[in-house]
C-alpha cells in the first residue's frame, strides 16, 4: 500500500514538474523581489512558485551541502531536507528577510544535522567518486605534467578536503560561505546568524588552520 | 599611519590576503610587507593554501538529473504529505461545526422527550378510569335535578382532593374520574340502609360513556357536573328479579331506586 501511494505521489509530481516546466517562463535574474514575488505565491499555496525556488537556488544549495558533507549522496540527501524545511517553515518567513540568506541557514543547519548524525569519521573522507572527478579533470588540464606529480597533487588535495572536514563546524561553515561559494562577510553573518566581526574572526582562524596543514603536507612532500 | 609589528601582521594577513581589510588596516599590512621579508611569504603561504583549498573543493558538475531528481523527491513528498495530511488533520472546519450540531439538536430532542415522558402520570384504567365522550344517553347527558346529590359530611371531604376536573365546555353531560374510596365509602353506605337489595350480577349499563363502578350488590355511576362541589351519583341495585318472576331493568333511572 505504501509502495503504490509512493508511485502515485511520485507520478503526480513527475505531472506537476512536466506541466510546470512548460508553463514557467525562464528564469529572470536572481534577485530580491523576485525571491520575494515568488515566497508570497508559494506561501499562498503556489506549488509552481515553490518548484520555481528549488529551480533557482539548487546550485548553491548542493554546493554548499556538497563543501560541507564532502559526498555526493548526504550532499542530495541535505538538499532534499532542505527544500522540505523550507516548505514546511514557510509561513514563518517573514516579508521583507533576505530569503536566500534564510535558505542559507536552512541549508548549514541542516548540514550540520547530518554531520552531526554521521560522526567525525563519517566526514573523514571525501567521495571517492568526486575525487576520481576531480583528478580527470586536473589531468585534462595538466596533461604535459609528470604523472608523479600530478597523483602528489591530488593527493595533497584529498588531504585538503579532509582537513576542511576537520575544522570545527562554524569555523568550516564560515570557510565554505566566504572563500567557496564567495559571499561577502555580510552575507555570511546574516547566513550564520552572526556578526560580521564573528565571521571573521571564524575564517581568519579556519584559514590559519588550513594553511598550517598545507604547511604539514609540504614539510612531508619534502622530507620524502 | 601607524606601524605594524610581524606578530600582530600574521594575525591579520589572512583577512588581507581574502581582500576583507579595507582602509586604513588595508593600507598598514601592505606598508608592513613591504618592509619585512618573512611577513611577505607568510601572505604568500597564505594565498597559495586559499588556492589549493579552493582546487580541492572546485564544485563538481551535477547532471540535470541530478537536480530534477531532488526536485521530483521534494515534491512527490510534498504531495504525498499533503495526501496523507488532509484526511485527518485539514479536514473543513464546516464538517466539524455541522457534526457538533447534529449531536446538540439529537440530545436536545432526546432529552426533552425524556422529559416529557417523565412528567406524565401514570395510568391506571383499571383503577381511575377516565371516561371522555358525549354521552349516549339523552338521560345521562341532561340529568334531572333529582339526580344531583349534595354530598356532605364526610363524603364531600374526597371531593376536595379531586383533581382538577377539565371541562372546557361547562357541560355537565361530560362525565369525569371516578374516584374508588369515594364510590366505595357511598356504596357501603347504601349496602347498609338498603340490605333487602340483592346483589347485582354484574355491572351493566347502557350509557356507554358513564364511569362505572361495580360493588357487590349494586352498580354505582358518578357523574360529575362543571361545578367541582357537584357529583351526581346513581347507585342501583343490579337486576332483580321479583318474586312474580319478572324481571325489571333497575338501572333505569325511572324505575330505580335513587338516593
Amino acid at each position: 500500500m505504501e509502495v503504490v501511494k509512493g508511485t502515485m505521489a511520485a507520478e503526480m509530481a513527475h505531472i506537476f514538474l512536466t506541466d510546470a516546466q512548460e508553463m514557467l517562463p525562464p528564469a529572470p535574474v536572481e534577485s530580491a523581489d523576485y525571491f520575494a514575488v515568488l515566497v508570497a505565491r508559494a506561501r499562498a499555496g503556489d506549488e509552481i512558485a515553490f518548484e520555481r525556488i528549488m529551480l533557482a537556488t539548487e546550485q548553491r544549495v548542493l554546493s554548499i551541502a556538497w563543501r560541507m558533507l564532502g559526498n555526493r549522496d548526504d550532499a542530495r540527501d541535505a538538499a532534499q531536507d532542505v527544500y522540505l524545511r523550507v516548505f514546511k517553515y514557510l509561513a514563518r518567513f517573514r516579508a521583507g528577510e533576505d530569503f536566500r540568506g534564510w535558505l542559507y541557514r536552512i541549508t548549514i543547519n541542516v548540514c550540520h544535522d547530518f554531520a552531526r548524525k554521521k560522526g567525525v569519521s563519517g566526514l573523514a573522507q571525501f567521495d571517492q567518486i568526486d575525487f576520481v572527478q576531480e583528478s580527470a579533470a586536473l589531468e585534462t588540464g595538466r596533461r604535459g605534467a609528470d604523472p608523479e606529480s600530478l597523483a602528489l597533487h591530488e593527493q595533497q588535495l584529498a588531504l585538503i578536503r579532509s582537513a576542511l572536514q576537520s575544522l570545527p563546524p562554524k569555523e568550516r561553515a564560515a570557510l565554505v560561505l566566504r572563500d567557496l561559494e564567495g559571499f561577502s562577510t555580510e552575507e555570511v553573518a546574516q547566513a550564520l546568524g552572526s556578526r560580521p566581526v564573528t565571521v571573521r574572526s571564524q575564517v581568519s582562524s579556519a584559514r590559519a588552520k588550513i594553511k598550517t596543514y598545507c604547511d604539514k603536507l609540504a614539510r612531508k612532500e619534502g622530507a620524502s | 599611519m601607524r606601524t605594524l609589528n610581524c606578530k600582530r601582521t600574521a594575525r591579520i594577513i589572512s583577512l588581507y590576503v581574502a581582500g576583507d581589510l579595507v582602509g586604513a588596516p588595508e593600507r598598514e599590512v601592505a606598508a608592513h610587507l613591504a618592509a619585512c621579508e618573512g611577513c611577505r611569504r607568510l601572505a604568500e603561504e597564505f594565498s597559495e593554501s586559499s588556492s589549493l583549498l579552493t582546487e580541492a573543493c572546485a564544485r563538481p558538475e551535477f547532471s540535470a538529473e541530478f537536480y530534477s531528481g531532488i526536485r521530483h523527491a521534494v515534491l512527490g513528498e510534498i504531495v504525498s504529505d499533503q495526501m496523507l495530511a488532509k484526511p485527518s488533520l485539514f479536514r473543513p472546519p464546516w464538517l466539524y461545526a455541522t457534526a457538533f450540531a447534529a449531536i446538540v439538536i439529537v440530545s436536545g430532542v432526546m432529552l426533552q422527550h425524556f422529559v416529557s415522558t417523565r412528567r406524565e402520570p401514570p395510568r391506571d384504567v383499571a383503577r381511575a378510569p377516565q371516561v371522555t365522550g358525549q354521552p349516549t344517553s339523552p338521560l345521562s347527558a341532561t340529568p334531572s335535578p333529582r339526580k344531583k346529590v349534595e354530598l356532605s359530611g364526610t363524603q364531600s371531604a374526597p371531593s376536595n382532593k379531586m383533581p382538577a376536573l377539565a371541562n372546557p365546555r361547562g357541560s355537565s353531560g361530560h362525565f369525569e374520574r371516578v374516584r374508588e374510596p369515594f364510590a366505595l365509602a357511598t356504596a357501603q353506605a347504601v349496602r347498609d340502609s338498603r340490605p333487602q337489595i340483592q346483589p347485582a350480577k354484574q355491572s351493566s349499563t347502557s350509557l356507554g360513556s358513564v364511569a362505572l363502578e361495580t360493588s357487590s350488590q349494586i352498580s354505582r355511576i358518578e357523574i360529575q357536573t362543571a361545578d367541582p362541589n357537584i357529583r351526581i351519583i346513581w347507585l342501583s341495585p343490579r337486576e332483580s328479579q321479583e318474586p312474580d318472576g319478572t324481571i325489571h331493568d333497575q338501572d333505569h333511572p325511572e324505575t330505580s331506586n335513587r338516593k
